[in-house]
């Protein structure tokens, strides 16, 4: 009878189905508790039963620091490292039940906004920072500078030009039209802030967007390229699209860094004034129970510590790592210059603009 | 295997607002065959896949060999009944050859798998179609996957037999000899065999005894010659084949038969329910019930013929009479179009029942219509059985 | 013959009710459960955030309208009409397209048939960031194209548009048509077709008769590339990025991507594209009138291919080749140009290939874990999304007109129409609230969770998908194996499951290949130290490691096809010979 067969086939790969299923299940349930364990296993034997400090990071570097505290303190983490995007989103829609107990990404405008929201419990750690570090750190203390790049660099291909902008008005002049790229700050984390230090620059807090999107408008008719984010900019760069390409400081170095240079290709970097600082920065959740938050200020003792820094510098160096240093005595990458004539806009006055912004951006720059 | 008697008791079944089968009572011996009789949405179908335990009756019982199948409390599932059924559309797996298709109704009979294979083997040599048992349904012509359906429910000598219209997608030849063939082959097996269909030649030609339904009522339950000779009602005797309906008006409602005028001529014909002298009636004209004379007096009544033709054994003719058109009369000779005739009609071949102001009275006004399939068969006016 | 629809109709309708009545309550209840958990309460909670932003702390107002009143722009209203546009066409094209393909390959002779359905299943692994990304690659300035010397200016400026956008979205949903139409096809016999001619039809009727049959399957695959198209962001981002071409979805994405995020506004546009939704359901529903024919039953015959002759053949095989190539070229292009190119993919200078990407990349731990979790995630998900999308359309194919399965209908349109992101957002909403935390129920942030959220985001399509096949099963086939002494599961085992075990091992596959890159519910919603393969792709990506990240992103599809092949491989192997048999033509 091989019908038989043929239905005790098929009841096998039913049940097979099952059990997989169920196995998923169960296994889930299981491999949530070994992947916790395995990040704090070297410090299980030591510290016993320590909640394990939730970290929401998009830094290169995240997972390296994270295991280094684990190791250092004892401490358990578990890492959701994901680009700023989506760790911004998750921490909104969790605001009514946050599961993080730390968040690290990079700009301050976020922070100020989750500040404004009552969402960040202050911390002062006792390390000093450089004066561009002071200058990061707000009047509540609500969150915590780490490191910082800036934005924009101009990243200029050599071997095709050698004209050199020496301000941002330089761009909007015929010697640069057509030739000049940036990003599109609805699809860019970095280049929001980017417009809103020009903005800044150009007519500060009562002027600024006038100013600001007058000077877009101008670089718009001479030809400015829009690309959706850095890689996209620096693509357009190596294929000779345009000529500049307006980025965020660390996506730069790192091109210098990787990019073969060639007949065609020649990758440099100058800064105009002023740039506008895009710090790293930790904020720490006021929801999180008191044994978290004291961990997550160990953490960030821990990341301002020469130890924590030179990890940050060492473990993706040709992306993330490439940051200035706002600890006094450490030193920056040597792939990097001095830091640039800089500039801190406000966060708790640009950040709230950032959709009005972007939404002018799309539908008149772009 | 010898067959299962069924005993149903106020069978009811209601979909929503549609009442598909109403105080259903059936008797059926073991061994007999059954044929449910009706136009669509009667409940025929309702009816038979209840006894297959496809359907689940809303009240009253059903029991097979004794045992209670269906009752407020029991459900006996279709795989328990010990069945075979025929399918309208065969229902053929087509994943499987021939000889598995009806192989899979014996595994229920945990039989050897030499058993088996002599058992399939038998099955399709009983239908002839032994030769094809490795080819796929999709290879075979409509009949000869009805036969593979037969031979599959044949195969597990089963004490049922359902048949749910198995015909009635075959061309006119192959269902006269498959008909044959399931007649055959069911009194065979020894089998109760309960099959329904709409046409009456079926009906009658395999029947031990007819049941017709109408709106989900089983309206009468009888032998096949005493269906057609006295329907329980217009229904029952338009539904098994007329020549046509003469309305007229009854003189004399004593005796064995009703005596009526239609159209100035003395017609006497059985009574269908009560009739009063004066009573507006119309008469039922079986086929059979004519006779067509060249040579008439005045005791026939004036046809018109309009329609001759030839059919083999004689001709079939359609008249005009002034009361109203016949259709199918036969005769041995051929009268032409346009010829004036005499038609004699034999009083126990004709039923008056009564004209109320709505038309036709029925039997069961009170029913609802059956809405959900199409009742365009409902009334076969042209329909005679070819006896 | 001519009334051989409205025949098979009418049984279908007896035969529904019967269904309805045999299958039992427990299992509805069940089911409904699910689909109330995995589907309803996330996408209603997260659409309430509209009209009430205070029930998860989105703002201060308990019922406001402010949220709607900021789409009032200028701006919105044409983006709405944009992404109308793109839906429309995108659905139309693919149809139009994949239903074509689906009568070359099961109704023609046409050569390499296998190698056409094999491509078109392909392409639903290629994720339409790659597809947009190979024909940037392609056409872009000083692009491959530009290097070699081809002149591609005036195609340039045509894919780099709406065009653009919607033919990328036509090819992403062509597997859908593809596999919808094939479905039904497959069941249709000549003998509709035989009719119309017989009748005095010309091919022209004939084919308005087979069109008129396949028309469930046609609005199905209609209904879904529109709903996906419209939900897009990514492809025209990306293709229309400076064309000055304004999707609904851009607000949505600006709302989502600006912080303080604003989740309010985000749902006002769910509701638009809610409504979009809707209106495809509504004309699908007008379109049809409730038809569906069941056309695979007991009663078969062989299906005869058309033969197309010397010169269609290699004609037709020629557009094939042409489609493919441009459909799936593309993409392995944009893949390979990526990941094997040194350089960022530049074609200028000293460029080289490389495998260096792939070997990095394949000693890399980032690598196994989570391609692993992705994997185990992938068959899970694929083996619950089949089974409860068997159910579902069971449901969907049941009686006509019925509240339920308008219901369900809409509701797995929605679920295709609203954005992963916006998906995502609404599981956490749903299963973050401090009350189910006080209940112990401590679901965000595990895989369990993760896993719900790929079910539900596959459910909605697989479904579609497996409506076309179980909707043309004939309901007295299972009855036939009842009545001969199977039980309720051994019958289905043995009558039902044959007959679509072909669809269902399609569905399966897509469902895993779609689930291991799924990116916006995997990055909302992945358990902390637990990524997927397709977050760590995305991270990649975004640290400007392109040859990193498309290198994962090419293993990752290898891999996806890899298990395609395996799974098809058993099946040749071991299926039995009839089951194979089904679906075959002579």
């Amino acid at each position: 009878m091989v019908d038989r067969k043929q239905t005790g086939r098929a009841l096998a790969v039913v049940a097979a189905a099952g059990v997989a299923l169920a196995l998923a299940g169960c296994g889930s349930a299981t491999t949530a508790g070994s992947s916790s364990s395995a990040t704090s296993s070297s410090a299980g034997a030591t510290s016993g039963a320590k909640t394990p400090l939730v970290v929401y990071s998009a830094q290169g570097y995240d997972s390296d620091v994270t295991k280094a505290f684990t190791a250092a303190t004892g401490i358990p983490v578990k890492l959701v490292d994901d680009s700023t995007g989506p760790l911004l989103t998750k921490v909104q829609a969790e605001k009514n039940n946050p599961q993080w107990g730390l968040l690290w990404v990079d700009g301050d405008t976020a922070f100020a906004s989750l500040d404004q929201q009552g969402m960040l419990a202050p911390y002062s750690p006792s390390t000093t920072l450089t004066a561009a570090g002071q200058a990061l750190v707000p009047a509540d203390h609500s969150y915590v500078p780490v490191s910082t790049t800036v934005m924009a660099a101009v990243i200029y291909n050599a071997a095709k030009t050698t004209t050199v902008p020496s301000s941002y008005q330089d761009l909007t002049t015929a010697p640069y039209q057509g030739k000049v790229g940036m990003n599109d700050p609805s699809q860019s984390g970095p280049t929001f802030p980017f417009i809103a230090g020009l903005m800044n620059q150009l007519g500060g807090q009562s002027n600024g967007m006038n100013a600001g999107e007058a000077y877009f408008s101008q670089l718009k008719s001479n030809g400015l390229h829009v690309y959706p984010t850095n890689g996209d900019t620096l693509h357009a760069l190596e294929t000779g699209q345009i000529d500049y390409g307006m980025i965020q400081s660390s996506a730069a170095a790192g091109e210098i860094l990787k990019a073969p240079k060639s007949a065609s290709f020649d990758p440099k970097v100058v800064y105009l004034p002023k740039a506008t600082l895009l710090p790293g920065v930790i904020g720490i959740d006021k929801k999180a129970p008191a044994d978290v938050q004291a961990e997550a200020r160990q953490f960030v003792d821990y990341v301002l510590s020469p130890a924590g820094q030179k990890i940050m510098q060492d473990s993706d160096p040709q992306g993330d790592s490439l940051f200035w240093p706002i600890v006094p005595g450490i030193q920056a990458s040597s792939a990097l210059p001095a830091m640039p004539e800089y500039q801190r806009i406000d966060p708790t006055f640009w950040g709230p603009l950032e959709g009005q912004v972007n939404t002018w951006f799309d539908s008149t720059i772009k | 295997m010898s067959g299962h008697p069924i005993v149903a008791t106020g069978l009811g079944k209601r979909y929503g607002k549609v009442e598909a089968l109403s105080g259903i009572d059936l008797d059926v011996a073991a061994g007999e065959f059954l044929v449910l009789l009706g136009p669509s949405g009667s409940g025929k179908s309702t009816l038979l896949r209840a006894i297959a335990g496809v359907e689940r009756p809303d009240s009253g019982r059903l029991q097979l060999a004794g045992a209670t199948v269906d009752d407020e409390r029991t459900h006996v599932p279709s795989e328990r009944r010990d069945l075979g059924m025929v399918f309208q559309d065969y229902a053929l797996w087509p994943h499987l050859t021939v000889e598995k298709n009806v192989a899979f109704a014996l595994r229920r009979r945990r039989l050897t798998g030499a058993e088996a294979s002599g058992r399939t083997r038998e099955a399709l040599e009983t239908v002839g179609l032994a030769e094809l048992a490795h080819r796929y349904p999709s290879d075979l012509s409509g009949g000869q996957q009805q036969r593979v359906a037969l031979a599959r429910a044949i195969v597990s000598r089963p004490g049922l037999l359902l048949f749910d219209e198995p015909l009635s997608n075959l061309d006119a030849d192959l269902r006269e000899r498959l008909r044959v063939e399931i007649a055959a082959v069911t009194r065979l097996c020894g089998a109760t065999a309960v099959y329904i269909t709409h046409d009456q030649s079926e009906a009658f030609a395999l029947a031990d005894r007819i049941g017709v339904l109408e709106k989900g009522r089983l309206v009468q339950l009888d032998r096949p010659e005493e269906v057609y000779r006295q329907p329980a009602s217009p229904f029952v005797a338009r539904f098994t084949g007329t020549a046509g309906e003469l309305p007229g008006r009854v003189l004399d409602p004593g005796g064995h038969h009703v005596v009526l005028d239609v159209a100035g001529a003395r017609l006497r014909a059985r009574a269908l329910g009560m009739l009063r002298a004066g009573d507006a009636a119309t008469v039922l004209v079986r086929p059979d019930a004519a006779t067509l004379t060249p040579v008439f007096d005045r005791a026939d009544m004036p046809a018109v013929v309009t329609d001759v033709a030839y059919r083999g054994r004689g001709y079939e003719h359609a008249v005009r009479t002034e009361a109203g058109i016949l259709t199918g009369l036969h005769a041995s000779t051929r009268f032409e179009r346009g010829t004036t005739l005499g038609l004699r009609l034999s009083p126990d071949g004709c039923h008056a029942h009564p004209v109320t102001e709505r038309g036709i009275k029925s039997d069961d006004m009170n029913v609802t219509t059956v809405s959900f399939e199409p009742r365009s068969e409902a009334l076969p006016q042209g329909r005679r059985p070819a006896l | 013959m001519g009334f051989a629809p409205m025949l098979a109709r009418a049984g279908w309708r007896s035969a529904a009710r019967t269904r309805a009545s045999s299958f039992r309550g427990g299992t509805w209840i069940l089911f409904w459960v699910a689909v109330f958990g995995l589907l309803v309460l996330p996408i209603a909670l997260f659409l309430l955030v509209a009209f009430s932003p205070a029930l998860f702390e989105q703002g201060p107002s308990w019922l406001t309208l402010e949220a709607f009143k900021s789409l009032l722009t200028p701006t919105f209203l044409p983006s709405v009409m944009d992404t109308l546009a793109v839906g429309v066409g995108a659905g139309a094209l693919a149809t139009v397209v994949g239903g074509a393909v689906a009568w070359a390959v099961q109704r023609t002779d046409v050569p390499l048939r296998p190698l056409w359905s094999g491509a078109m299943f392909t392409l639903l692994l290629a994720p339409s960031y790659l597809v947009a990304l190979g024909w940037e690659r392609l056409l872009e300035p000083n692009g491959v194209l530009d290097v070699l010397g081809v002149p591609d200016a005036g195609l340039r400026s045509i894919i780099y548009g709406p065009i653009g956008v919607t033919g990328v979205l036509a090819v992403k949903g062509l597997p859908f048509a593809y596999l919808a139409v094939s479905g039904a096809l497959r069941g249709l016999g000549d003998e509709f077709t035989a009719a119309a001619r017989v009748h005095g039809g010309g091919p022209w009727t004939a084919t308005r008769i087979t069109g008129a049959l396949l028309a469930p399957a046609v609005w199905s695959s209609f209904a879904i590339v529109f709903a996906e198209s419209i939900s897009d962001f990514g492809v025209a981002a990306t293709l229309a990025n400076d064309a000055k071409f304004p999707v609904a979805t851009y607000t949505l994405y600006n709302a989502v991507q600006a912080f303080p995020v604003d989740f309010p506004v985000a749902a006002a546009v769910g509701w638009v594209l809610l409504a979009m939704a809707g209106l495809a359901v509504f004309a699908q529903n007008r379109a049809l009138k409730g038809r569906s024919y069941r056309v695979l039953g007991g009663r078969s015959r062989r299906v005869r291919r058309v033969e197309l002759g010397r010169w269609r053949r290699p004609a037709v095989a020629s557009l094939l080749a042409l489609l493919v190539i441009a459909s799936l070229g593309v993409p392995v292009f944009g893949a390979l140009s990526a990941s094997v190119i040194s350089g960022l993919g530049s074609l200028i200078g000293s460029h080289g290939f490389t495998l260096d990407n792939y070997s990095r990349v394949i000693a890399s731990p980032q690598l196994h874990g989570p391609l692993l979790f992705s994997v185990g995630m992938g068959a899970a998900t694929a083996t619950a999304v089949v089974t409860l999308g068997l159910v579902a359309a069971r449901l969907l194919t049941g009686s006509a007109g019925n509240f339920s399965r308008r219901l369900l209908d809409l509701l797995l349109l929605t679920a295709v129409a609203l954005p992963g992101i916006v998906f995502a957002a609404g599981y956490i909403f749903t299963y973050n609230l401090p009350l189910t935390d006080a209940l112990g129920l401590h679901l965000y942030g595990t895989p369990t969770l993760l896993l719900l959220a790929y079910i539900a985001t596959a459910l909605p399509s697989t479904t579609r998908l497996l409506v076309g096949t179980v909707g043309q099963v004939q309901h007295s086939l299972p009855q036939a194996a009842r009545v001969h002494g199977q039980g309720p599961l051994g019958a289905w085992i043995s009558s039902e499951l044959p007959l679509i075990a072909r669809p269902l091992i399609s569905a399966w596959l897509l469902t895993f290949g779609g689930t291991l890159l799924e990116l916006p519910v995997s990055e909302l919603l992945y358990p902390p130290g637990q990524p997927p393969v397709a977050v760590g792709i995305t991270k990649a990506l975004s640290n400007y490691d392109f040859g990193g990240g498309t290198a994962m992103e090419v293993l990752a599809i290898l891999l996806a096809l890899a298990v395609t092949g395996l799974l098809w491989g058993l099946w040749a192997l071991f299926a039995p010979a009839g089951w194979r048999r089904l679906g075959a033509t002579s």
